[in-house]
Protein backbone atom coordinates (compact mmCIF):
# COMPACT_ATOMS: atom_id res chain seq x y z
CA UNK A 1 0.00 0.00 0.00
CA UNK A 2 1.49 3.31 -1.39
CA UNK A 3 0.98 5.43 2.33
CA UNK A 4 2.11 2.32 4.18
CA UNK A 5 5.14 2.02 2.33
CA UNK A 6 5.68 5.78 2.26
CA UNK A 7 5.45 6.07 6.31
CA UNK A 8 7.52 3.41 6.49
CA UNK A 9 10.22 4.73 4.88
CA UNK A 10 10.77 7.54 6.43
CA UNK A 11 10.62 5.97 10.00
CA UNK A 12 14.50 5.65 9.28
CA UNK A 13 16.93 2.66 7.96
CA UNK A 14 15.71 -0.55 7.25
CA UNK A 15 12.38 0.09 9.30
CA UNK A 16 10.84 -3.42 10.18
CA UNK A 17 8.33 -4.73 7.78
CA UNK A 18 5.24 -3.35 7.66
CA UNK A 19 3.16 -5.95 9.22
CA UNK A 20 5.17 -7.01 11.39
CA UNK A 21 5.38 -3.18 13.16
CA UNK A 22 1.86 -3.09 12.62
CA UNK A 23 1.48 -5.90 14.78
CA UNK A 24 3.83 -5.18 17.56
CA UNK A 25 1.91 -1.89 18.18
CA UNK A 26 -0.91 -4.10 18.44
CA UNK A 27 0.85 -5.82 20.82
CA UNK A 28 1.92 -2.85 23.08
CA UNK A 29 -2.18 -1.76 23.04
CA UNK A 30 -2.56 -4.49 24.30
CA UNK A 31 0.09 -4.21 27.51
CA UNK A 32 -1.55 -0.50 27.99
CA UNK A 33 0.89 1.64 25.87
CA UNK A 34 -0.79 4.46 24.01
CA UNK A 35 1.76 5.09 22.00
CA UNK A 36 0.95 1.98 19.97
CA UNK A 37 -2.40 3.33 19.24
CA UNK A 38 -1.12 6.78 18.03
CA UNK A 39 1.59 4.83 16.00
CA UNK A 40 -1.29 2.84 14.35
CA UNK A 41 -3.09 6.08 13.67
CA UNK A 42 -0.13 7.71 11.98
CA UNK A 43 -0.07 4.76 10.00
CA UNK A 44 -3.65 4.36 9.19
CA UNK A 45 -5.98 7.23 10.14
CA UNK A 46 -5.68 8.46 6.54
CA UNK A 47 -7.15 6.30 4.42
CA UNK A 48 -9.87 5.27 7.95
CA UNK A 49 -11.27 8.40 7.65
CA UNK A 50 -10.74 8.37 3.28
CA UNK A 51 -12.92 5.09 3.28
CA UNK A 52 -15.43 6.25 5.83
CA UNK A 53 -15.97 9.54 4.11
CA UNK A 54 -16.89 8.02 0.92
CA UNK A 55 -19.24 6.05 2.76
CA UNK A 56 -20.98 8.49 5.07
CA UNK A 57 -20.52 11.53 2.73
CA UNK A 58 -20.15 13.65 5.93
CA UNK A 59 -17.01 14.96 7.67
CA UNK A 60 -18.45 14.52 11.32
CA UNK A 61 -19.67 10.91 10.94
CA UNK A 62 -16.38 9.89 9.66
CA UNK A 63 -14.76 11.10 12.35
CA UNK A 64 -16.68 9.51 14.75
CA UNK A 65 -16.63 5.86 12.47
CA UNK A 66 -12.80 6.50 12.72
CA UNK A 67 -12.64 7.64 16.79
CA UNK A 68 -15.20 4.17 17.26
CA UNK A 69 -12.97 1.65 15.08
CA UNK A 70 -10.12 2.80 16.75
CA UNK A 71 -11.34 2.36 20.17
CA UNK A 72 -12.55 -1.25 19.32
CA UNK A 73 -8.98 -1.80 18.52
CA UNK A 74 -7.93 -0.45 21.55
CA UNK A 75 -10.23 -2.37 23.54
CA UNK A 76 -9.81 -5.55 21.75
CA UNK A 77 -5.69 -5.26 21.25
CA UNK A 78 -4.76 -7.74 23.65
CA UNK A 79 -7.06 -10.49 21.83
CA UNK A 80 -5.84 -9.95 19.05
CA UNK A 81 -4.87 -13.32 16.94
CA UNK A 82 -2.05 -12.76 14.55
CA UNK A 83 -4.18 -15.42 12.02
CA UNK A 84 -6.44 -12.51 11.25
CA UNK A 85 -4.36 -11.63 9.27
CA UNK A 86 -2.81 -7.82 8.38
CA UNK A 87 -4.11 -5.25 10.86
CA UNK A 88 -4.83 -2.08 8.31
CA UNK A 89 -6.52 -5.05 6.53
CA UNK A 90 -8.63 -6.14 9.89
CA UNK A 91 -9.13 -2.14 10.50
CA UNK A 92 -10.06 -1.09 6.89
CA UNK A 93 -13.21 -3.75 7.02
CA UNK A 94 -14.13 -2.50 10.84
CA UNK A 95 -14.09 1.11 8.99
CA UNK A 96 -16.23 -0.22 6.47
CA UNK A 97 -18.93 -2.04 8.59
CA UNK A 98 -19.01 0.96 10.96
CA UNK A 99 -19.94 3.42 8.35
CA UNK A 100 -22.45 1.16 6.56
CA UNK A 101 -24.12 0.96 9.56
CA UNK A 102 -24.21 4.49 10.37
CA UNK A 103 -25.79 5.16 6.70
CA UNK A 104 -28.24 2.76 7.59
CA UNK A 105 -29.12 4.36 10.56
CA UNK A 106 -29.70 7.79 8.56
CA UNK A 107 -31.93 6.42 6.42
CA UNK A 108 -33.66 4.89 9.38
CA UNK A 109 -32.85 0.73 8.67
CA UNK A 110 -31.52 -1.38 11.40
CA UNK A 111 -27.97 -1.74 11.27
CA UNK A 112 -26.58 -4.97 9.17
CA UNK A 113 -25.48 -6.67 12.02
CA UNK A 114 -29.12 -6.56 13.67
CA UNK A 115 -30.81 -7.62 10.57
CA UNK A 116 -27.82 -10.52 9.88
CA UNK A 117 -25.61 -10.92 12.98
CA UNK A 118 -23.01 -12.70 11.05
CA UNK A 119 -22.58 -10.50 8.17
CA UNK A 120 -20.02 -7.61 7.98
CA UNK A 121 -18.96 -7.88 11.25
CA UNK A 122 -18.56 -12.06 10.92
CA UNK A 123 -16.17 -11.23 7.84
CA UNK A 124 -14.24 -8.22 9.63
CA UNK A 125 -13.18 -10.34 12.11
CA UNK A 126 -12.38 -13.60 10.70
CA UNK A 127 -12.15 -13.56 6.49
CA UNK A 128 -9.81 -11.08 6.11
CA UNK A 129 -7.02 -12.20 3.51
CA UNK A 130 -3.49 -12.44 5.03
CA UNK A 131 -1.69 -10.40 2.67
CA UNK A 132 -3.64 -8.55 0.40
CA UNK A 133 -3.25 -4.98 1.54
CA UNK A 134 0.59 -5.42 1.02
CA UNK A 135 -0.19 -4.20 -2.15
CA UNK A 136 2.67 -1.72 -4.10
CA UNK A 137 1.98 1.70 -5.54
CA UNK A 138 2.19 0.07 -9.10
CA UNK A 139 -0.79 -2.52 -8.06
CA UNK A 140 -3.05 0.19 -6.28
CA UNK A 141 -2.45 2.24 -9.80
CA UNK A 142 -3.24 -0.95 -11.68
CA UNK A 143 -6.56 -1.42 -9.62
CA UNK A 144 -7.80 1.97 -10.27
CA UNK A 145 -6.99 1.76 -13.87
CA UNK A 146 -8.99 -1.74 -13.83
CA UNK A 147 -11.73 -0.17 -12.08
CA UNK A 148 -12.03 2.79 -14.25
CA UNK A 149 -12.01 0.56 -17.32
CA UNK A 150 -14.88 -1.41 -16.18
CA UNK A 151 -18.39 -0.86 -17.83
CA UNK A 152 -20.08 1.87 -15.79
CA UNK A 153 -23.24 -0.70 -14.98
CA UNK A 154 -20.85 -3.02 -13.53
CA UNK A 155 -18.37 -0.28 -11.79
CA UNK A 156 -21.86 1.34 -9.92
CA UNK A 157 -23.15 -2.41 -8.92
CA UNK A 158 -19.82 -3.26 -7.18
CA UNK A 159 -19.53 0.37 -5.71
CA UNK A 160 -23.21 -0.16 -4.26
CA UNK A 161 -22.56 -3.41 -2.64
CA UNK A 162 -19.12 -2.39 -1.40
CA UNK A 163 -19.65 1.41 0.03
CA UNK A 164 -23.53 0.31 0.75
CA UNK A 165 -23.76 -2.84 1.78
CA UNK A 166 -26.55 -3.67 -0.32
CA UNK A 167 -27.44 -7.03 -0.80
CA UNK A 168 -27.58 -8.17 -4.93
CA UNK A 169 -31.61 -7.81 -4.67
CA UNK A 170 -31.34 -4.01 -3.54
CA UNK A 171 -28.72 -3.54 -6.23
CA UNK A 172 -30.34 -4.93 -8.37
CA UNK A 173 -33.68 -2.88 -7.51
CA UNK A 174 -31.21 0.65 -6.93
CA UNK A 175 -30.18 0.42 -10.58
CA UNK A 176 -33.25 -0.84 -12.63
CA UNK A 177 -31.38 -3.78 -13.74
CA UNK A 178 -32.73 -8.07 -13.13
CA UNK A 179 -31.19 -9.79 -10.46
CA UNK A 180 -28.92 -12.44 -12.58
CA UNK A 181 -26.96 -9.40 -14.73
CA UNK A 182 -26.47 -7.67 -11.53
CA UNK A 183 -24.57 -11.26 -9.71
CA UNK A 184 -23.27 -11.76 -12.47
CA UNK A 185 -21.85 -7.96 -13.16
CA UNK A 186 -20.70 -8.43 -9.50
CA UNK A 187 -18.69 -11.86 -9.93
CA UNK A 188 -16.98 -11.15 -12.78
CA UNK A 189 -16.19 -7.00 -12.19
CA UNK A 190 -14.11 -8.33 -8.86
CA UNK A 191 -12.61 -10.98 -10.66
CA UNK A 192 -11.13 -8.68 -12.90
CA UNK A 193 -10.26 -6.53 -10.50
CA UNK A 194 -8.56 -9.29 -8.82
CA UNK A 195 -6.59 -10.03 -11.96
CA UNK A 196 -5.34 -6.50 -12.64
CA UNK A 197 -3.68 -6.37 -8.71
CA UNK A 198 -2.39 -10.36 -10.00
CA UNK A 199 -0.95 -8.50 -13.33
CA UNK A 200 0.84 -5.27 -11.77
CA UNK A 201 2.38 -7.61 -8.89
CA UNK A 202 3.84 -10.30 -11.50
CA UNK B 1 -25.22 -9.44 -20.53
CA UNK B 2 -26.17 -11.80 -18.49
CA UNK B 3 -24.21 -15.14 -18.76
CA UNK B 4 -25.82 -17.86 -17.73
CA UNK B 5 -23.68 -20.06 -15.37
CA UNK B 6 -24.33 -23.66 -14.22
CA UNK B 7 -24.42 -23.34 -10.52
CA UNK B 8 -26.15 -20.24 -8.92
CA UNK B 9 -23.96 -20.65 -5.40
CA UNK B 10 -20.91 -19.11 -7.51
CA UNK B 11 -22.66 -15.58 -8.45
CA UNK B 12 -23.72 -16.23 -4.41
CA UNK B 13 -19.56 -16.55 -3.93
CA UNK B 14 -19.23 -12.23 -4.72
CA UNK B 15 -22.22 -11.83 -1.79
CA UNK B 16 -20.27 -13.86 0.57
CA UNK B 17 -16.96 -12.27 0.08
CA UNK B 18 -19.04 -8.36 0.09
CA UNK B 19 -20.25 -9.23 4.11
CA UNK B 20 -23.90 -9.06 1.90
CA UNK B 21 -25.07 -12.29 1.74
CA UNK B 22 -28.32 -13.31 3.33
CA UNK B 23 -28.13 -15.57 6.49
CA UNK B 24 -30.24 -17.59 5.26
CA UNK B 25 -28.07 -18.58 2.00
CA UNK B 26 -25.03 -18.54 4.22
CA UNK B 27 -25.62 -22.95 5.55
CA UNK B 28 -25.78 -23.56 1.82
CA UNK B 29 -22.68 -21.88 1.10
CA UNK B 30 -20.29 -23.14 3.80
CA UNK B 31 -21.43 -27.21 3.24
CA UNK B 32 -20.14 -26.69 -0.84
CA UNK B 33 -17.27 -24.89 -0.01
CA UNK B 34 -16.30 -27.09 2.42
CA UNK B 35 -16.01 -29.76 -0.57
CA UNK B 36 -15.17 -27.54 -3.13
CA UNK B 37 -11.39 -26.75 -3.37
CA UNK B 38 -12.37 -24.61 -6.82
CA UNK B 39 -15.21 -22.55 -5.07
CA UNK B 40 -12.78 -21.73 -2.30
CA UNK B 41 -10.22 -20.28 -4.99
CA UNK B 42 -12.74 -18.05 -6.30
CA UNK B 43 -14.05 -17.18 -2.85
CA UNK B 44 -10.29 -16.06 -1.83
CA UNK B 45 -10.13 -14.11 -5.30
CA UNK B 46 -12.94 -12.41 -4.48
CA UNK B 47 -12.03 -11.64 -0.85
CA UNK B 48 -8.68 -9.88 -1.58
CA UNK B 49 -10.96 -7.96 -4.79
CA UNK B 50 -12.94 -6.40 -1.83
CA UNK B 51 -10.59 -6.23 0.63
CA UNK B 52 -8.42 -3.77 -1.79
CA UNK B 53 -11.77 -2.07 -2.70
CA UNK B 54 -11.34 -0.24 0.82
CA UNK B 55 -8.04 1.59 -0.98
CA UNK B 56 -10.03 3.34 -4.06
CA UNK B 57 -11.97 6.22 -2.46
CA UNK B 58 -9.99 9.41 -3.01
CA UNK B 59 -7.74 10.23 -0.41
CA UNK B 60 -8.45 12.89 1.99
CA UNK B 61 -6.85 13.99 5.59
CA UNK B 62 -8.43 14.11 8.54
CA UNK B 63 -8.69 17.36 10.49
CA UNK B 64 -5.92 17.46 12.85
CA UNK B 65 -7.60 17.40 15.97
CA UNK B 66 -8.97 13.77 15.04
CA UNK B 67 -5.74 12.23 16.39
CA UNK B 68 -6.13 13.68 20.27
CA UNK B 69 -10.05 12.21 20.49
CA UNK B 70 -8.56 8.95 19.34
CA UNK B 71 -5.69 8.76 21.60
CA UNK B 72 -8.33 10.11 24.39
CA UNK B 73 -9.96 6.33 24.53
CA UNK B 74 -6.67 5.38 26.38
CA UNK B 75 -6.88 7.87 29.07
CA UNK B 76 -3.32 8.56 28.91
CA UNK B 77 -2.34 12.26 28.32
CA UNK B 78 -1.94 13.03 24.95
CA UNK B 79 1.62 15.01 25.30
CA UNK B 80 2.80 11.63 26.50
CA UNK B 81 2.72 10.20 23.27
CA UNK B 82 5.38 10.24 21.48
CA UNK B 83 5.71 6.97 18.68
CA UNK B 84 8.05 8.75 16.87
CA UNK B 85 10.27 10.72 19.29
CA UNK B 86 13.12 12.31 17.74
CA UNK B 87 15.94 10.89 19.37
CA UNK B 88 17.37 13.82 21.98
CA UNK B 89 20.67 15.22 20.33
CA UNK B 90 24.03 14.12 21.34
CA UNK B 91 25.20 17.50 22.90
CA UNK B 92 29.17 17.70 22.51
CA UNK B 93 30.89 18.94 25.60
CA UNK B 94 32.01 22.08 25.64
CA UNK B 95 35.49 22.88 27.27
CA UNK B 96 34.80 26.22 29.30
CA UNK B 97 38.16 27.50 28.45
CA UNK B 98 36.95 28.33 24.80
CA UNK B 99 34.00 30.14 26.13
CA UNK B 100 35.77 33.38 25.61
CA UNK B 101 33.98 36.44 24.28
CA UNK B 102 34.53 35.60 20.68
CA UNK B 103 32.51 32.15 21.86
CA UNK B 104 30.01 34.13 23.48
CA UNK B 105 29.54 36.73 20.83
CA UNK B 106 28.96 33.51 18.53
CA UNK B 107 26.27 32.05 20.91
CA UNK B 108 24.21 35.56 20.82
CA UNK B 109 24.49 35.50 17.11
CA UNK B 110 23.50 32.14 17.11
CA UNK B 111 20.43 32.64 19.64
CA UNK B 112 19.33 35.76 17.50
CA UNK B 113 19.34 33.37 14.47
CA UNK B 114 17.49 30.65 16.15
CA UNK B 115 14.94 33.39 17.00
CA UNK B 116 14.61 34.91 13.74
CA UNK B 117 14.53 31.28 12.48
CA UNK B 118 12.13 30.16 14.73
CA UNK B 119 9.52 33.11 14.12
CA UNK B 120 9.97 32.34 10.06
CA UNK B 121 8.97 28.58 10.60
CA UNK B 122 6.09 29.51 12.69
CA UNK B 123 5.13 32.10 9.80
CA UNK B 124 5.75 28.97 6.96
CA UNK B 125 3.77 26.81 9.59
CA UNK B 126 1.10 28.46 9.42
CA UNK B 127 1.01 29.18 5.86
CA UNK B 128 0.72 25.26 5.31
CA UNK B 129 -1.81 24.98 7.64
CA UNK B 130 -3.54 27.38 5.59
CA UNK B 131 -2.77 25.38 2.66
CA UNK B 132 -3.45 22.23 4.37
CA UNK B 133 -7.49 23.25 5.25
CA UNK B 134 -8.07 24.74 2.01
CA UNK B 135 -6.80 21.13 0.21
CA UNK B 136 -8.77 19.38 2.36
CA UNK B 137 -11.97 21.16 1.28
CA UNK B 138 -10.99 20.81 -2.12
CA UNK B 139 -10.45 17.32 -1.52
CA UNK B 140 -14.04 17.00 0.09
CA UNK B 141 -15.61 19.11 -2.53
CA UNK B 142 -14.01 16.51 -5.29
CA UNK B 143 -15.36 13.76 -3.21
CA UNK B 144 -18.84 14.82 -3.66
CA UNK B 145 -18.57 16.34 -7.43
CA UNK B 146 -17.04 12.34 -7.53
CA UNK B 147 -20.55 11.14 -6.36
CA UNK B 148 -22.77 13.40 -8.11
CA UNK B 149 -20.87 11.89 -11.64
CA UNK B 150 -21.22 8.40 -10.48
CA UNK B 151 -25.25 9.35 -9.64
CA UNK B 152 -25.58 11.14 -13.11
CA UNK B 153 -23.77 8.18 -14.85
CA UNK B 154 -26.10 5.70 -13.44
CA UNK B 155 -29.13 7.42 -15.05
CA UNK B 156 -27.08 7.98 -18.07
CA UNK B 157 -26.85 4.62 -18.52
CA UNK B 158 -30.50 4.34 -17.92
CA UNK B 159 -31.49 7.14 -20.38
CA UNK B 160 -29.18 5.17 -23.03
CA UNK B 161 -31.07 1.66 -22.29
CA UNK B 162 -34.21 3.21 -22.57
CA UNK B 163 -33.82 5.00 -25.98
CA UNK B 164 -32.20 1.83 -27.17
CA UNK B 165 -34.99 -0.13 -26.08
CA UNK B 166 -37.95 2.79 -27.76
CA UNK B 167 -36.22 3.18 -30.54
CA UNK B 168 -35.73 -0.54 -31.53
CA UNK B 169 -37.60 -0.98 -35.09
CA UNK B 170 -39.23 -4.55 -33.41
CA UNK B 171 -40.67 -2.90 -30.72
CA UNK B 172 -43.79 -4.12 -28.87
CA UNK B 173 -46.23 -2.14 -26.54
CA UNK B 174 -48.41 -3.44 -23.65
CA UNK B 175 -50.49 -1.40 -21.91
CA UNK B 176 -51.47 -2.46 -18.06
CA UNK B 177 -54.08 -1.45 -15.78
CA UNK B 178 -54.67 -2.10 -12.37
CA UNK B 179 -56.39 -4.67 -11.19
CA UNK B 180 -58.76 -4.90 -7.55
CA UNK B 181 -56.25 -5.15 -5.06
CA UNK B 182 -54.89 -1.52 -6.57
CA UNK B 183 -57.30 -0.20 -9.41
CA UNK B 184 -55.55 3.22 -9.15
CA UNK B 185 -52.44 1.98 -10.60
CA UNK B 186 -51.42 2.05 -14.31
CA UNK B 187 -48.21 0.76 -16.25
CA UNK B 188 -47.06 1.07 -20.03
CA UNK B 189 -44.17 -1.78 -21.11
CA UNK B 190 -42.27 -1.67 -24.20
CA UNK B 191 -40.07 -4.64 -25.51
CA UNK B 192 -37.54 -5.19 -28.43
CA UNK B 193 -36.11 -8.68 -28.60
CA UNK B 194 -32.61 -7.50 -29.22
CA UNK B 195 -33.08 -4.18 -27.00
CA UNK B 196 -34.78 -5.38 -23.51
CA UNK B 197 -37.57 -4.08 -21.58
CA UNK B 198 -38.51 -0.83 -20.40
CA UNK B 199 -41.32 -0.25 -18.26
CA UNK B 200 -43.12 2.72 -17.00
CA UNK B 201 -45.64 2.79 -14.25
CA UNK B 202 -47.77 4.98 -11.90
CA UNK B 203 -49.87 5.24 -8.51
CA UNK B 204 -47.88 1.46 -7.48
CA UNK B 205 -49.15 1.30 -3.74
CA UNK B 206 -46.55 1.00 -1.09
CA UNK B 207 -45.23 -2.29 -0.07
CA UNK B 208 -45.17 -3.82 3.08
CA UNK B 209 -41.28 -5.28 4.16
CA UNK B 210 -39.67 -8.14 2.60
CA UNK B 211 -42.40 -7.99 -0.37
CA UNK B 212 -41.24 -6.80 -3.79
CA UNK B 213 -43.01 -6.04 -7.29
CA UNK B 214 -42.10 -8.64 -9.87
CA UNK B 215 -42.41 -8.03 -13.21
CA UNK B 216 -43.93 -11.36 -15.92
CA UNK B 217 -43.69 -11.67 -18.96
CA UNK B 218 -46.85 -13.56 -20.09
CA UNK B 219 -46.00 -15.94 -23.34
CA UNK B 220 -47.76 -18.65 -25.04
CA UNK B 221 -45.84 -21.00 -22.59
CA UNK B 222 -45.37 -20.80 -18.39
CA UNK B 223 -45.23 -16.75 -17.32
CA UNK B 224 -41.38 -15.57 -17.86
CA UNK B 225 -39.74 -13.14 -15.10
CA UNK B 226 -38.57 -10.13 -16.46
CA UNK B 227 -37.23 -8.93 -12.74
CA UNK B 228 -37.92 -7.61 -9.73
CA UNK B 229 -38.61 -3.48 -8.75
CA UNK B 230 -39.63 -0.49 -6.14
CA UNK B 231 -41.75 2.51 -6.91
CA UNK B 232 -40.71 5.41 -5.71
CA UNK B 233 -42.21 7.21 -2.65
CA UNK B 234 -44.82 8.63 -5.26
CA UNK B 235 -45.48 4.98 -6.70
CA UNK B 236 -43.85 5.84 -9.72
CA UNK B 237 -41.35 4.25 -11.30
CA UNK B 238 -39.60 4.06 -15.02
CA UNK B 239 -37.31 0.85 -14.91
CA UNK B 240 -35.00 -1.13 -17.73
CA UNK B 241 -34.95 -4.90 -18.02
CA UNK B 242 -32.62 -6.76 -19.59
CA UNK B 243 -34.59 -10.00 -20.94
CA UNK B 244 -32.88 -12.84 -22.86
CA UNK B 245 -33.17 -13.01 -26.58
CA UNK B 246 -34.55 -16.16 -26.42
CA UNK B 247 -37.60 -14.94 -24.76
CA UNK B 248 -40.66 -15.97 -26.62
CA UNK B 249 -42.57 -12.85 -28.27
CA UNK B 250 -44.68 -11.45 -25.50
CA UNK B 251 -48.54 -11.58 -25.38
CA UNK B 252 -48.93 -9.50 -22.43
CA UNK B 253 -47.38 -8.80 -18.71
CA UNK B 254 -48.39 -8.55 -15.39
CA UNK B 255 -47.01 -7.40 -12.11
CA UNK B 256 -47.33 -9.45 -8.90
CA UNK B 257 -46.62 -8.55 -5.67
CA UNK B 258 -43.94 -11.77 -4.23
CA UNK B 259 -41.69 -12.01 -1.40
CA UNK B 260 -37.98 -10.44 -1.28
CA UNK B 261 -35.46 -11.68 -3.86
CA UNK B 262 -38.57 -12.74 -6.44
CA UNK B 263 -40.30 -16.17 -7.62
CA UNK B 264 -39.65 -18.49 -10.23
CA UNK B 265 -43.63 -18.41 -11.29
CA UNK B 266 -46.02 -16.08 -9.87
CA UNK B 267 -48.14 -16.45 -6.51
CA UNK B 268 -49.16 -13.08 -5.05
CA UNK B 269 -51.91 -10.98 -5.96
CA UNK B 270 -51.57 -9.48 -9.45
CA UNK B 271 -51.14 -5.92 -9.13
CA UNK B 272 -51.36 -5.30 -12.72
CA UNK B 273 -52.16 -6.90 -16.07
CA UNK B 274 -52.71 -6.32 -19.69
CA UNK B 275 -52.16 -7.90 -23.02
CA UNK B 276 -50.08 -6.86 -26.38
CA UNK B 277 -51.29 -3.60 -28.17
CA UNK B 278 -51.93 -4.42 -31.82
CA UNK B 279 -49.14 -3.30 -34.36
Amino acid sequence: MWLLFALAADDGGAPPHQREADLDAMRRMGSGEAAGLAELYDRHGRVMFSLAFRIVRDQGDAEEVVQDVFAQAWRQASRYETARGVVVAWLLMMTRSRAIDRLRMRRGRPPLQEDDPALLRDLSDRSVPADVLMLSAEQVASLRAALDALPESQRLAIELAFYEGLTHTEVAERLEQPLGTVKTRIRLGLLRLRAAIGEAGA
Amino acid sequence: MTTPTSDPRQEALAALALGTLPDDERAAMASWLATDAVARAELQALRESVAAFGLMPPQVDPPSSLRARVLAVTGQPVGEVTPFAPRPPHAAPVAPSRLAWPAWWLAAASALLAIGLGAYAWQLRGRVGTLESSLNETSIRLANADAEIRTGRARLVRARAETSILSAPDLARVDLAGQKTAPGAIARAFWSRAQGLVLTGARLPDLPRGRTYQLWVLTSGAPVSAGLFTPDASGGVSVVFETPVSLPAPTGMAVSVEPDGGVPAPTGDIILAGTKVAD
